[in-house]
């Protein structure tokens, strides 16, 4: 199961940012076709520029490449050129077996029509034939969650409903190579699970190239992954993190944002550790020391005063605030000296985000809000995924007892 | 269960080219491997049509009815000198108007296969050859449903066909490839260029009159070479009423002429839409 199924040499494409041009641009290749002129494609022409530039990589059956970028990196433009639905200008893409998509999945339906006959429509799209749609169809009905509904016109659905009827048809293709574009986006909660089991599926059997902007999904789905910028890869490898890392590189750091209702000043935000001062980074497992200070306007009595930790996908993973803390604040209009001692953080190494808030005692009026005004690096061996990496205190044992818990288990199901 | 495939595909640029003679086998190839997508295409266009109209087929009559009438009605106050007609002129005119509207329909229905695609056309990857050729299945639907009418018109005038009427489908036979192969080229040029459809719709508005639609070919009018011989869809419009009315052609030239144009312009449409398939998506 370790054949080469997708081989990428040298790819290039070029794109025009003017639409007169285009068409000009378009009649000549049209005209160059017909007289069998070979271009040379090496130039940019006037107003042109590489979108997909010199990318190579091969993908095996059983791995998943992460594709991931800015926008407009150039990730969208070579997986149409995979998809074979764009030419590429340069180079050459080598496809082995059956290509599936999960792209715009609702692509084709007519909305006139009732769902069991956009399945078949679809489904021939797609290139399956009557009689596997046929063996099919019961599955995808019942994947879809769709019930009755699949024989009404699907004009009438949500577009939720939409989604899942073309997700469900898209995951019965077997592929041999998926290509998969911020799909998971869509969907509820139960539904999102769902998809993510069927692409697990499919992933054992295929060569999936996936497009994503969520750092965490392309942690937990991808075994390569390739960060493009501008057209070019700037990273191509098995070290998922270390691509991550290159992603998050091209964005400068926020400068965090300021607001409030001006009734309280948050005057300086400090970070300590061990002794040391105006630090930006710990160890994993390091104790933080964040001191605020802060002045809060005399009307308001008991102010809630709390730091939130952000990811690099400005999630909130932690908070510590002094209402959740149980700790009393009683306000006469003097500056606070708050010291928070924050014990063993136990944060995944990355980077992370900062904020403080001030607010109200009915946490509805901010007073004040730093939003991710502070980095904090968290050094050591990124494992796993999770942003958390609880510390625990472990006992292993083996042999002895096993016995009675095998029966036990065996017994449960 | 799982179905292997070890089929190799490569995209390179130009690769069509490269491929010399071969290539018309594997579009033949991919023609015969899409024909279920194009029957569910072809499917899929009618249903939809007829679903959320009251009157549904009712409309493909009510066209050339109405063209009917109206001729007849202009005829007979002499507006228009109109020539005696081999059979009543309300069968003429029909039977006329069927294979126009044969024509003008499918080519109009063509010009915007591909930018109706819309998504599709982007995200999709399939032979873009069966978007044109499943438009052409609504037109020989509402062809087929009309000839129900138009012996009902025999009927009604008195006329009786020549057995010979049942040869017809070699007339539209060359006459559909021509719709395609013109609805090749059309469809293309309105991706890139949307003023196309609007030209085609013109044309076909003039073009009704440029051919013996209403009245018989012309004898001695100093344009009768232009609407007998050069228009090709007028050879096909004498062919059909020749074998109604007299039972062969009496004029095989044009019939003939008519047909070697029509598989020329089917193949070179075709051979130019595969050339130019790979540069649809990124110019619609």
């Amino acid at each position: 199961m370790s054949e080469v199924l997708v081989k990428v040499e040298d790819v290039s494409k070029k794109f025009c940012k003017n639409l007169k041009r285009t068409m000009l641009y378009g009649l000549q290749e049209i005209m160059g076709n017909m007289l069998g002129v070979m271009e040379n494609n090496d130039n940019l022409r006037k107003g042109e520029f590489w979108a997909v530039n010199n990318v190579s990589f091969e993908l095996k059956r059983g791995e998943c490449l992460g594709l991931i970028g800015s926008n407009g990196a150039g990730k969208s433009t070579l997986l149409k050129m995979l998809n074979g639905i764009i030419a590429p200008d340069n180079g050459r893409i080598m496809i082995k077996g059956r290509v599936g998509a999960l792209i715009e999945v609702t692509a084709g339906f007519h909305p006139m029509l009732t769902g069991r006959e956009n399945i078949y429509i679809k489904g021939s799209i797609l290139g399956l034939s009557k009689k596997e749609i046929d063996k099919k169809i019961d599955e995808i009905i019942e994947f879809s969650e769709l019930g009755d509904f699949i024989d009404s016109p699907v004009k009438h659905y949500s577009s939720g409903m939409n989604v899942r009827l073309g997700f469900s048809i898209a995951t019965q293709m077997e592929p041999d190579v998926l290509l998969i574009d911020e799909i998971l986006a869509v969907g509820d909660v139960g539904f999102k699970a769902k998809c993510f089991n069927a692409i697990a599926r499919l992933v054992k059997n295929a060569a999936v190239i996936f497009v994503s902007h969520s750092m965490p999904q392309v942690a937990r789905v991808c075994s390569h992954v390739c960060s493009m910028n501008k057209g070019k890869v700037t990273y191509l490898g098995a070290d998922v993190p270390k691509g991550i890392e290159f992603y998050y590189s091209q964005f400068e750091a926020g400068k965090g944002i300021v607001t409030g209702n001006g009734k309280a000043t948050i005057h300086k935000i400090e970070l300590t550790s061990n002794g040391k001062r105006d630090i930006t980074q710990i160890n994993y497992l390091d104790d933080l020391t964040v001191i605020l200070y802060v002045t809060v306007d005399p009307d308001v009595k008991d102010p809630n005063i709390g730091i939130y930790f952000l990811s690099r996908e400005l999630q909130i993973i932690a908070q510590c605030s002094s209402m959740s803390n149980k700790i009393p604040i009683h306000n006469t209009g003097d500056p606070f000296k708050i010291t928070i001692n924050l014990p063993r953080v136990n944060f995944n190494p990355g980077i992370y985000m900062i904020s403080a808030s001030v607010t109200d005692e009915t946490r509805v009026d901010v007073l004040a809000l730093h939003y991710a005004i502070k980095e904090l690096k968290v050094c050591g061996e990124y494992i796993g995924r999770a942003p958390i990496n609880l510390a625990g205190e472990w006992e292993v044992k083996q042999g002895g007892q096993f016995e009675k818990y095998k029966e036990k288990i065996l017994g449960e199901n | 269960m799982r179905m292997k495939s070890d089929k190799v595909t490569i995209y390179e640029p130009n690769h069509i080219m490269k491929a010399g003679i071969r290539v018309w086998a594997d579009m033949f190839r991919e023609l015969m491997e899409s024909r279920e997508l194009i029957w569910r295409l072809i499917v899929r266009d009618i249903s939809a049509r007829y679903k959320q109209s009251t009157l549904g087929i009712f409309w493909s009559f009510l066209t050339p009815l109405v063209m009917m009438f109206v001729f007849v009605w202009i005829r007979q106050r002499n507006i228009l000198p109109i020539q005696e007609t081999t059979m009543p002129y309300a069968a003429f005119v029909f039977l006329g108007q069927m294979v126009w509207l044969f024509f003008s329909h499918g080519l109009t229905v063509s010009t915007n296969s591909l930018v109706g695609a819309g998504a599709l056309l982007t995200k999709i990857n399939f032979p873009r050859e069966v978007l044109v050729l499943s438009k052409l299945g609504e037109t020989v639907f509402e062809f087929l449903i009309r000839i129900p009418l138009l012996m009902i018109i025999f009927l009604w005038v008195g006329f009786a066909p020549k057995l010979t009427i049942v040869l017809v489908p070699f007339i539209i036979l060359p006459l559909s490839l021509m719709v395609i192969g013109l609805g090749f080229f059309v469809s293309l040029f309105n991706a890139i260029i949307r003023d196309v459809s609007s030209l085609v719709g013109i044309t076909m508005s003039i073009g009704m009159f440029a051919t013996p639609v209403i009245y018989p070919p012309p004898k001695n009018w100093p344009l009768s070479f232009w609407v007998n011989c050069v228009n090709p869809v007028s050879g096909f419009v004498t062919a059909v009423r020749d074998l109604t009315t007299v039972g062969y052609l009496t004029d095989p030239g044009s019939y003939i002429t008519a047909s070697l144009f029509s598989l020329l312009v089917f193949f070179v449409g075709w051979r130019f839409f595969h050339l130019v398939e790979p540069l649809i998506a990124e110019r619609v």
